[in-house]
């Protein structure tokens, strides 16, 4: 789709490409951008949004009970072997690999976002 | 509780490694083995059913190895193939029909090849 587009414009002259170009980077800004930024840590709000999406992703979570305060038991439903695979979804999501020791005290989306705010290399 | 709960945690990381169709299949089945046996209590089942997964993931780690590179997976033990009664090893038979072609590169391979298209 993409392609065809540039194409598109890339016949109605270099002008009109560079001007395509130029508004798809205000409007949809790349990933990259807002996420792998160099040297910045990622925003709570980010962080928070991401996880929503991990958790949206996850069948078994109570999608209507989702927020930034739920308990992944008593709000979301999971029992302990979902729970690992959410936090585990989460490691994968910001690239990070979780201890053991730490996984297991992540039993809340507030934990949640408070340790992979806290994680530097998390992105 | 917790033993188990890292054990799991560690063969869905030991996964991570594997080309992503065998790591769809491995997960799927420890998912459904583990969740299988949440209830049980008696330790005769326990015991082994843990014994078995420690010593998978223990392989499976072993053969994750960077630069090791040899693939994943081991042959059946000829002795324990030779037991199973007829049902079973036609099971066994099927399963290999039906795994055959799906991944004719021992695991090795990063880019796994496209699912069989049988006739």
């Amino acid at each position: 789709m993409r392609l065809a587009a540039a194409a598109t414009r890339a016949a109605a002259g270099p002008r009109a490409l560079g001007a395509a170009c130029v508004g798809r980077r205000i409007a949809v800004p790349p990933l990259s951008l807002r996420w792998y930024s160099a040297g910045g840590e990622l925003a709570r709000a980010d962080i928070q949004e991401r996880i929503f999406q991990v958790l949206q992703d996850f069948d078994k979570v109570k999608q209507d009970k989702i927020s930034p305060v739920a308990d992944f038991a008593k709000d979301l439903g999971l029992d302990s072997l979902d729970t690992v695979e959410v936090v585990m979804a989460i490691e994968e999501e910001f690239s990070v690999e979780i201890p053991d020791d730490e996984a297991d005290k992540i039993t809340t989306v507030k934990e949640a976002i408070d340790y992979i705010s806290a994680r530097k290399d998390a992105h | 509780m917790t033993d188990a709960l890292h054990l799991y945690r560690g063969i869905l990381r030991a996964h991570r490694l594997l080309p992503r169709e065998l790591r769809f299949v491995g997960d799927q089945y420890v998912r459904s083995e583990f969740r299988s046996h949440r209830a049980v209590t008696e330790r005769r089942f326990l015991d082994p059913f843990f014994a078995q997964w420690t010593s998978y993931l223990a392989l499976l780690r072993e053969q994750t190895r960077a630069g090791t590179g040899a693939g994943v997976g081991r042959h059946l033990d000829p002795a324990l193939v030779d037991r199973l009664d007829d049902d079973k090893a036609e099971q066994l038979l099927e399963l290999h029909r039906a795994s055959h072609g799906a991944d004719d590169s021992s695991g090795g391979s990063a880019v796994p090849p496209p699912p069989p298209r049988r006739k």
